[in-house]
């Protein structure tokens, strides 16, 4: 994975670096968050570590500008601290930030931190190939897969996703159902 | 003060580390620690001559990171000390804590060397 690395101080920096490396990742180090914003704006990267107090750009508003791109493919923010308390929790979860990896960074939870990463990032992948256009018909609500067979809604997510139905009948179709004593769908 | 001025646990996982990025990684990062420390410790000096206390905040700051990365606790424990000194905006006690930096910069550097010859 393509990792954003945006820190000022050189000693973290370098270390970050090389444990990113050591795991199979391309990194990309910075050193302040302006320099990271700008790298952004001309490449897509799937993962941004930031420090917090940074002079140019500090991590949160990096992250804040991340986040007003709209973009197809997320970006999964992590800021790195060596604050603490909630409030400084919350400004982050506001600003956009993900997850936080607490300095000086133990190697084991980078790893655990970065797969989780991947693992969510996977998962936004799959709900944008659900997300995408999908040709549906505008009587009867079936929708035209890959093949050109025209299915049920429920049928194609089943199909294309883990999910699965429960059939009931909303408040509104049952009410109408009680008054006209047939089955709502018919 | 009987403890080492680097923590070896740190130093041990910094030079595996190293070992499997490239052979210049530990040697160039306490390099590149001896330097930036250098440089920060001649800031904090100006800081608190200047009475500059968000100045000192921000460079003390900085050197704990880079000692808590490198192992070197001792000197991350003062810098937070001076830290708080400039939070509370007070430079009482703050030559008296540079000194006591510079001293275990003193120690943490003659590791280093011992480090390097062994590298």
């Amino acid at each position: 994975m393509k990792i954003l690395v945006a820190e000022d101080e050189n000693i973290s920096r370098m270390v970050l670096e090389a444990s990113l490396k050591k795991r199979g990742h391309e990194v990309v180090g910075l050193e302040n968050g302006l320099k990271a914003w700008e790298a952004f704006q001309r490449e897509y990267f799937p993962m941004i570590i930031s420090d917090w107090l940074m002079p140019e750009m500090d991590g949160p508003a990096l992250f804040r500008k991340v986040r007003s791109v709209p973009r197809e493919n997320y970006s999964y923010l992590v800021l790195l601290t060596s604050l603490e308390g909630k409030t400084n929790y919350l400004e982050a979860m506001n600003a956009g930030a993900d997850d936080f990896i607490t300095k000086p960074f133990d190697a084991d939870e980078l790893t655990a931190r970065v797969q989780v990463a991947e693992r969510i990032l996977g998962l936004h992948r799959h709900v944008n190939q659900l997300e995408g256009l999908l040709p549906i018909c505008c009587s009867c609500k079936k929708i035209r897969d890959g093949q050109d067979n025209w299915q049920r809604v429920e049928n194609y997510i089943e199909i294309h996703s883990e999910a699965r139905f429960t059939h009931g009948y909303c408040p509104q179709c049952c009410e109408k159902w009680m008054n006209s004593n047939s089955d709502p769908e018919k | 003060m009987n403890e080492n001025a680097l923590c070896k646990k740190t130093l041990q996982s910094l030079k595996e580390l190293g070992s499997e990025t490239g052979p210049s990684f530990f040697s160039e990062l306490l390099g590149v620690f001896q330097q930036t420390a250098v440089e920060h410790l001649a800031v904090l000096r100006l800081a608190i001559a200047g009475g500059e206390t968000e100045r000192l905040s921000r460079e003390a700051h900085a050197l704990k990171g880079a000692s808590l990365t490198i192992g070197a606790t001792g000197m991350a424990e003062i810098c937070k000390q001076l830290e708080n000194l400039a939070h509370a905006q007070s430079l009482e006690g703050a030559p008296e804590a540079l000194a006591c930096l510079d001293r275990e910069f003193a120690r943490a550097q003659s590791e280093i060397e011992q480090e390097s010859m062994i590298a």
